[in-house]
């Protein structure tokens, strides 16, 4: 069985903001693969990858950006 | 080139702003149903939206002369990322964007405020003040501000550099943060940013963030920067509403490829 999260984020500052940008950038997009870790139960996925080659980052406010990503486990 | 405007308030926009980061991944699936993925970098693209609200007559006219001197979708400017930290590599010293002076040695992996090891020992070795610098190809005229997070053993004085402007900043052995807002000159192509060390000392610096806007911001680290070059309007479009006197809104959608379409 594989596993996919979606994962929706708000109330983010600018600092986070980039950071999820960066981690999308450095990934390629889906294109890399990373260690995830299901924040329901603890248990670490080896090899997850991003959803979507698309990344949308949206400014409410200062220190108010929203994005969802989608993370699914693959086969090694 | 042509250059996206600033609003009368110096910054770059209003929010709320929408970016989109598009990536290619090409992939292949085989007879025995196992994939094949290939990245492929010169397919990335950067999307923004910006709306805008309660813009001036003067605002709307400076937007609506930038429309036509661009002719729409047809010609490329200059857009500065309103959501990012303009300088390069912000935490890569050792980056090829970023020029040390011969006698000025960077030693990375000190431990910086946002408890991480990515702050750099920046130790003058020469007889003179030596400076770290990086050169951002932006519009001089713009307002900008400066920010880095410094600190030293022992009181030492710096020196920030910002195109034509430069102050001094006394550090401790605490981290803090400092800033530093101005233009460039008028009649350059570009603005160098970067800090002063003098002879002997040796000081810890992190964060360094350049923003067109008047103060500084939660610092971002940064990568590929936000300055974009042959960046293009995606409409060919400008629809303006005026909402009362004095009062207009707008919608600008900018679109930048990776390999500079």
């Amino acid at each position: 069985m594989l596993h996919q999260w979606v994962i929706q984020l708000s109330q983010l500052d600018e600092g986070e903001m980039a950071a999820i940008e960066n981690f999308f950038l450095a990934n390629q997009g889906r294109f890399s693969s990373f260690a995830f870790t299901d924040p329901w139960d603890g248990t670490a996925y080896p090899t997850c990858q991003l959803g979507s080659d698309s990344a949308a980052l949206t400014s409410i406010d200062t220190m108010k950006g929203k994005t969802t990503l989608t993370i699914v486990e693959v086969r090694t | 080139m042509l250059i996206y405007p600033q609003l009368t308030t110096g910054a770059l926009t209003q929010y709320r702003i929408v970016k989109v980061r598009q990536e290619r991944t090409i992939q292949n699936t085989l007879a025995d149903g196992s994939v094949i993925s290939v990245a492929d970098p010169a397919g990335a693209a950067v999307q923004w939206k910006l709306q805008y609200t309660a813009l001036s007559d003067t605002e709307r006219q400076a937007l609506e002369n930038f429309f036509t001197a661009a002719e729409g979708t047809l010609n490329g400017f200059t857009f500065l990322d309103p959501s990012a930290n303009l300088v390069a590599w912000s935490e890569t010293l050792s980056n090829a964007v970023w020029n040390a002076a011969p006698e000025l040695a960077l030693t990375g992996g000190i431990q910086d405020p946002k408890s991480g090891t990515n702050a750099w020992r920046l130790t003058n070795n020469g007889a003179g003040g030596q400076s770290v610098t990086q050169v951002l190809n932006v519009p001089t005229t713009y307002t900008y501000t400066f920010s880095v997070y410094l600190s030293a053993s022992q009181a030492t004085n710096v020196r920030l550099l910002l195109g034509s402007a430069t102050a001094s900043a006394t550090l401790s052995n605490a981290w803090s943060r400092y800033q530093i807002t101005g233009s460039g000159n008028a009649t350059a192509t570009y603005i160098t940013l970067g800090v002063d060390v003098p002879a002997g000392a040796a000081v810890s610096l992190f964060g360094p963030q350049v923003e067109a806007q008047q103060t500084a911001s939660v610092y971002q680290t940064s990568t590929n920067g936000g300055v974009y070059e042959n960046a293009r309007l995606q409409n060919d479009l400008l629809t303006v509403t005026t909402t009362g006197v004095n009062r207009h809104s707008a919608t600008v959608n900018i679109l930048y490829y990776a390999n500079n379409l």
